[in-house]
């Protein structure tokens, strides 16, 4: 992924000038945190689910090599093949090569966050392929050239008259803001693009290594349409989605459903062993999986390798109070959120570096988590870790350098503390700062700052009040 | 790149990282007493209507024919395309169809390329599609299909409705339950699918839409004595 040209605050600023995107994020992610909390509280077992969920991810990710082989040779089993792709850009060569070598013309795309973080879309489109988002909100982000702002609900961020204008100009039908009527409109016209389509891609959202079979999970049946119609399909996972079994499977289905939009399961689990059998009626001629790295080795031996345990539900993104306020575009990344906010510095560099800091790490997230991956704690190590890297900005470097020396120090210590009393003494009102001085300014626009209280707590025990 | 690179890369990562709970294994399942009969039919048609399918009860074959033609009389075309016969739980639907002038279209797609998109796009014309079961989950009120010879994937895709004849001795009361039964059904076919009612989104602004690429009726006819 290419850094934005925005930072991080002047994306967040954009975001918070935008009431009518900002109403739309927090009413979409605040219904799904609603409809989320439902479904979790009629699932009986759910925390006997969810400790389970979170040791078969624990034990596939510790195995992952085991896993990863023994998946792969039974894909081949199949008559299915297996890519190794180590990088976004072998990943989309591969591709690439399979579509000039069949004469690939046109391809429908089911929506897959990992074909947006190594930018398949573009690199097919370079090559003068067709490449067609199916899903009804990524198909709305695509013809508006806009980016999808949630992992599950691309559109979030957009209000019904957006899309009626947006179908209105770039398919021209006349403007409706009716949601039925606007996905009557998406489904005639995508689905000559179905049935013509050379090759469908896909992500993939859990491999189960026992059988090599890949699972789709869609509510609208595009991951069944593009895995069935075209001749071939193609289908991306990231190298840390396995899982060992089909039981296993049936726990983070559940999960991942309940999580995500509330439902008990999603309207199409899709279950793919390999191609087209024989004597079959239907379904692609080749199935080609590309297993792709992209930096993930790299997370899985360090300190923050719990993040692979996520299984892109977008609970997180849902309960956190900062993805309410500023959406999911501001994060600059494919994954927002805190999940995101762990990841993108990880995967995509240092220009993402700020984003583990914008947290008050309340901990809903880790709440909400079907696996349970402690995200306050990854955002703290995240941000640890760039301190000791020397990563973060000069200010704050040289703010712990001074806080380090001075609370060492008792005499420097005691100064410390006497200027403040006085600052305080001088300045506050009532014991309350109602406005901070230069860069702290923001801070007191809607909150007071307590001023220091006028005896410290050792001024207090040497000299105890005589009344 | 190289297999034996990439996975070399893997184990080189595990052996230096620190996962938490990698060796907890959870021991604690719940195993629930398998409900009679009645109670199962009843909570799945409970959880089908909860997510917007529409079910049937049909007795005996007879009862659930009439109700397939019932469902196609009110359809604007005569076209259908399903299973075969040989795969469907009720006998003759198609030569009954047949004589109540019900089209069946062959639903074999061909391999070559251009053919292919000719039948894509023949087939696009039909209304309906029947397919049987091969299983059917309680607790979620969905349908389990595998495709196999005669039971094609598209027939329950491709048309506006979906009809689906069913068997009481199908349902289990939880997936877990299908899995352990029939733990080869993670791999025998090419394809199994769990359909968990019509094809819906709720990407406009969270307003619930059914029908968007898979169909957006979906009839269950459950046969058997009840």
């Amino acid at each position: 992924m290419a850094a934005t040209e925005l930072s991080f605050y002047d994306r967040i600023s954009d975001a918070l000038a935008n009431p009518d995107g900002q109403l739309a994020i927090a009413a979409g992610a605040r219904a799904k945190y609603d409809n989320r909390a439902r479904a979790m509280s009629e699932f009986p077992s759910m925390e006997i689910t969810r400790d389970r969920a979170r040791s078969i991810r624990a034990q596939t990710l510790s195995q992952l090599d085991k896993f990863l082989a023994e998946f792969a040779d039974n894909v081949e089993a199949l008559g299915g093949h297996i890519f190794w792709a180590k990088d976004a850009q072998e990943c989309n060569q591969y591709i690439n090569e399979i579509a000039k070598a069949k004469d690939v013309q046109l391809v429908a795309k089911a929506k897959s966050m990992l074909t947006e973080e190594i930018s398949l879309n573009q690199s097919l489109e370079a090559s003068g392929i067709d490449v067609v988002e199916t899903d009804l909100g990524e198909f709305i982000v695509q013809l508006s050239g806009d980016k999808p702002s949630h992992i599950i609900a691309p559109i979030l961020h957009m209000t019904r008259e957006d899309v009626g204008n947006v179908f209105k100009e770039k398919l021209n039908v006349p403007f409706s803001d009716d949601p039925a009527t606007l996905n009557a409109i998406a489904r005639a016209h995508m689905r000559e693009i179905f049935l013509k389509a050379d090759m469908g891609i896909s992500g993939v959202n859990f491999g189960v290594s026992e059988s090599g079979a890949i699972c789709l999970v869609t509510n609208e049946g595009n991951g069944r349409l593009i895995s069935t119609a075209p001749r071939i399909h193609v289908a991306v996972m990231g190298m840390e989605r396995l899982v060992p079994t089909l039981a296993d499977l049936s726990i983070m289905l559940q999960l991942l459903a309940r999580s995500a939009t509330g439902q008990k399961l999603s309207v199409y689990s899709n279950i793919l062993c390999g191609p087209r059998r024989k004597n079959e009626s239907d379904g692609p001629e080749e199935l080609h999986i590309v297993i792709l790295d992209n930096g993930r080795s790299e997370i899985l031996g360090s300190a923050l390798s719990e993040i692979l345990y996520c299984i892109r539900c977008g609970a997180c993104l849902n309960a956190c109070p900062v993805f309410h306020t500023i959406g999911g575009h501001a994060y600059g990344s494919v994954y927002p959120g805190p999940v995101g906010s762990v990841l993108s510095p990880l995967l995509f560099g240092d220009p993402w570096n700020p984003l583990p800091h914008a947290s008050s790490l309340c901990g809903a997230c880790k709440e909400v988590c079907p696996v349970d991956i402690d995200l306050p704690g990854l955002l703290l190590k995240s941000r640890s870790q760039q301190i000791a890297k020397g990563k973060s900005p000069l200010w704050m470097q040289l703010s712990q350098w001074i806080y380090a020396i001075t609370s060492c120090n008792p005499i420097l210590f005691g100064l410390a503390l006497r200027s403040g009393q006085v600052v305080s003494r001088l300045l506050a009102n009532d014991g309350w700062f109602t406005t901070l001085p230069g860069p702290l300014q923001g801070w007191s626009i809607h909150r007071d700052f307590p001023a220091l209280a006028q005896k410290s707590f050792r001024q207090l025990w040497d000299k105890p009040s005589q009344d | 790149m190289k297999r034996a690179h990439f996975l070399q890369k893997v184990s080189s990562a595990i052996g230096n990282r620190t996962l938490p709970d990698q060796d907890e294994t959870s021991t604690r399942q719940n195993t629930p007493a398998r409900p009679d009969l009645q109670t199962l039919i009843n909570k799945f048609v409970e959880e089908a209507n909860a997510v917007k399918a529409e079910t049937h009860l049909a007795s005996d074959d007879e009862v659930a024919l009439q109700t397939v033609v019932q469902l196609l009389n009110n359809q604007t075309n005569n076209k259908y395309m399903s299973w075969d016969d040989s795969c469907l739980p009720i006998k003759n639907l198609e030569q009954r169809l047949d004589s109540a002038d019900y089209l069946r279209y062959q639903s074999t797609v061909p391999r070559d390329t251009t053919k292919r998109t000719r039948a894509h796009i023949k087939l696009a014309e039909v209304s309906v599609g029947i397919t049987g079961c091969n299983a059917a989950l309680a607790d979620t009120g969905s349908i389990v299909l595998e495709s196999k010879p005669g039971q094609g994937r598209l027939s329950s895709l491709l048309p506006a409705i979906h009809i689906a004849l069913l068997t009481t001795d199908q349902i289990y009361p939880t997936m877990e339950s299908y899995i352990k039964a029939q733990p080869e059904a993670g791999y025998r076919s090419s394809n199994l699918i769990i359909v968990t009612g019509p094809s819906r989104t709720a990407d406009i602004t969270q307003t619930l839409t059914l029908g968007v690429h898979g169909p957006g009726t979906l009839h269950i006819i459950i046969v058997g004595n009840v």
